[in-house]
């Protein structure tokens, strides 16, 4: 069946009415920043947000069920909108691709127009809406009367706008508590993401702070700038005891490596003295012209100065700081009502405790492996429920796209 | 490689084209076999760095390539998605990596695999598919259009799409279990959405106008250029500098 002259010229009238649309709305949003003077908008919390979301579906409801055959709303449930709805998002969502966000010194006419803020912008709560709507529409439209051909579209569907409406909405309830908490310190409070001081139903003691590292790696430098030459293979090694690498016709021998050392006049020598460094002792032959150089190379820390070894007047040997391989935090959290847990906190692998989620986020990275600090971040998320229920749909209609791509 | 010449060659006469086809297959198990030592040297899942996931890529389209041949026979979709792998292997053997086995702890996770296994192939899939738009918009251009050419991408979009989708899905999992929010407009994050909703796009298109194949092909191009922007463009762009995902 081809498109027919009326029909393409149905297509085209819809298309631009979309166009048109998804224009207004996006002029609607940006004059509405101007006349907020870019302040953007906020974030409903409970319980306004259940309250404007539950308002947002009976209203949806109401419409499909009473005006079903409005023009506006067929237009609305049908794909030339969608696209319309979809292009004006992803327009948005261009922009935040394209320019940095949240910048407090962007230019007036992008804060004016919500363009530098827009996650919380007029513009995109209103293309958010829009997508609401068309979606919401085409999903109530679809599933009247239900029959079971039809359970990949509303799983895709219904899914994608369960994960738009919980986010949006939900985004006001989201709580993220920074804790930096030393060794053998008890914590009950931290920094939200607004820089206030908040309160938590529990304290939380770092017991001990604990980082194994990887090895460090041995680099081939510019003297002169410390940077990295280009085009030359294998110039960052990871250092082992005994190890032998080629880079760029010098021989370099590992004599010996020590985790942990310290420096005095003669050299570096083991140590488990606190603020110990990593050190190298390496022999570099030169293949060509048979120069060596003989020394240690260390890659400091925030007390010792790092330890370069020069091989010629262009390059040198250097030592990077070790990279973490694991890091965890033993804590021990006590509840409102009395109950004591110990935990060994990882990245990766969060504490549920008193309806919030415990991870581990990072350390003092200057002090490396001396570290007494853990960053814990604190996180509760009620809306979480919801969301995972749409993303459980989504996967599920990914799958069945999976099944119907296979004819 | 040379499994190419020998399918074209196989037009002619089947023992041909059966060589070909082991000649393809040997080279898809032998590169299976490189990541596999390359796993186990380095003591981790080889997926972290450009260069790595560009290995994964050479092993997913003639895989990809040598499945839709054995199925509908697509000779020159075959050669395509093998010229391409050829493409990335070159590119792999001018950038040797240093490959190093550091992995960080936020990588040290069951997701990580998953996560970017399902990304190489739905981006393999999707890839292929442009190949295939721009075929499809060469034989429009020269009114030599063959309807199973746009058809053939829809598949392949279909599948890539399903992959896509799990991907960010399966991102946001992973994000939620290491910082604590499966959503944070991160640039990786942004565009991997853009990329999503690009190809939702084309999926409309397709589904309401079948016959405008134009359009479609043409979508099909852009969503393609918005998928390299999320793969590596971002390294590129100002924007990205704070990304999470900027591992080089």
């Amino acid at each position: 069946m081809q498109d027919t002259h009326v029909a393409k010229r149905r297509n085209r009238k819809e298309y631009e009415q979309g166009f048109l649309f998804s224009l207004g709305i996006l002029l609607t949003g940006m004059l509405l920043e101007w006349i907020t003077k870019g302040k953007g908008t906020g974030l409903p919390s409970w319980p306004l947000n259940v309250q404007i979301g539950l308002s947002f579906i009976i209203i949806l409801v109401f419409v499909h069920i009473y005006y079903r055959e409005l023009n506006a709303l067929k237009w609305l449930s049908r794909v030339p909108a969608a696209i319309s709805a979809i292009s004006l998002f992803s327009f948005l969502v261009l922009i935040m691709g394209l320019s940095p966000q949240n910048d407090p010194d962007a230019p007036g006419i992008l804060r004016y127009t919500g363009l530098s803020h827009i996650r919380n912008s007029f513009p995109f709560l209103l293309s958010g809406l829009y997508l609401l709507t068309s979606l919401g529409l085409t999903v109530l439209r679809r599933s009247s009367p239900f029959t079971l051909k039809n359970i990949g579209f509303l799983l895709n569907h219904a899914g994608l706008w369960i994960i738009v409406f919980a986010g949006s909405l939900g985004a006001g309830d989201l709580q993220r508590v920074n804790l930096r908490v030393r060794e053998s310190e008890t914590v009950w409070y931290g920094m939200d993401d607004r820089h206030q001081i908040k309160e938590l139903p529990f304290t939380l003691k770092l017991v001990d702070f604990t980082i194994d590292q990887y090895n460090p790696k041995l680099a081939y430098i510019r003297s002169e700038d410390l940077s990295f030459p280009k085009g030359i293979a294998n110039n960052l090694v990871q250092v082992e005891q005994g190890m032998d690498v080629e880079i760029d016709g010098w021989k370099i021998e590992v004599r010996e490596f020590l985790p942990d050392a310290f420096k005095d006049s003669t050299g570096f020598f083991a140590s488990t003295e606190r603020m110990s460094v990593p050190a190298a002792y390496l022999n570099a032959s030169n293949i060509l012209n048979g120069n060596e150089e003989t020394g240690w190379i260390s890659c400091g820390s925030f007390m010792l100065p790092p330890e370069f070894l020069k091989l010629d007047d262009t390059y040198s040997l250097a030592m990077t700081n070790p990279e973490p391989r694991t890091y965890s935090s033993l804590i021990e959290v006590m509840t409102k009502d009395g109950k004591l847990i110990e935990h060994d906190l990882q990245v990766n692998k969060p504490l549920k405790v008193s309806g919030w989620n415990l991870y581990q986020l990072s350390y003092d990275e200057r002090m490396g492996k001396w570290s007494e600090l853990s960053v814990i971040e604190a996180i509760k998320d009620p809306w979480l429920a919801v969301i995972y229920l749409g993303i459980f749909m989504v996967l599920a209609g990914a799958v069945y796209m999976f099944w119907l791509g296979k004819n | 490689m040379a499994g190419v010449l020998l399918v074209y060659a196989g037009k002619r006469g089947s023992f041909a084209e059966n060589a070909g086809i082991l000649l393809t297959a040997a080279g898809i198990v032998i590169t299976g076999i490189f990541i596999s030592i390359l796993w186990v040297h380095m003591e981790r899942p080889p997926m972290r760095t450009l260069g790595e996931t560009r290995l994964w890529y050479l092993f997913f389209l003639p895989v990809i390539g040598l499945v839709f041949y054995l199925r509908w026979r697509y000779k020159w979709f075959l050669a395509y998605s093998i010229f391409m792998a050829w493409i990335f292997l070159l590119i792999n053997l001018k950038h040797p990596e240093t490959y190093d086995k550091v992995l960080m702890p936020a990588l040290q996770s069951p997701w990580f695999v998953p996560h970017v296994v399902v990304y190489i192939f739905g981006y393999a899939l999707l890839g292929v598919s442009t190949l295939v738009a721009v075929k499809g918009l060469y034989l429009e251009y020269s009114g030599k259009m063959d309807s199973s050419v746009i058809r053939l991408a829809d598949n392949l979009v279909y599948f890539g799409y399903a992959f896509l989708t799990m991907g960010l899905l399966f991102g946001a999992f992973w994000a939620k279990k290491a910082w604590g929010h499966y959503w944070t407009w991160d640039p990786k994050e942004t565009w991997a959405f853009l990329t999503w909703l690009g190809y939702l796009v084309y999926i409309h298109l397709r589904y309401r106008h079948p016959h405008r194949v134009r359009w479609a092909l043409w979508m099909l191009a852009l969503a393609f250029v918005i998928l390299l922007t999320a793969w590596f463009g971002i390294n590129y762009l100002p924007s990205a500098e704070n990304s999470v995902h900027v591992y080089g």
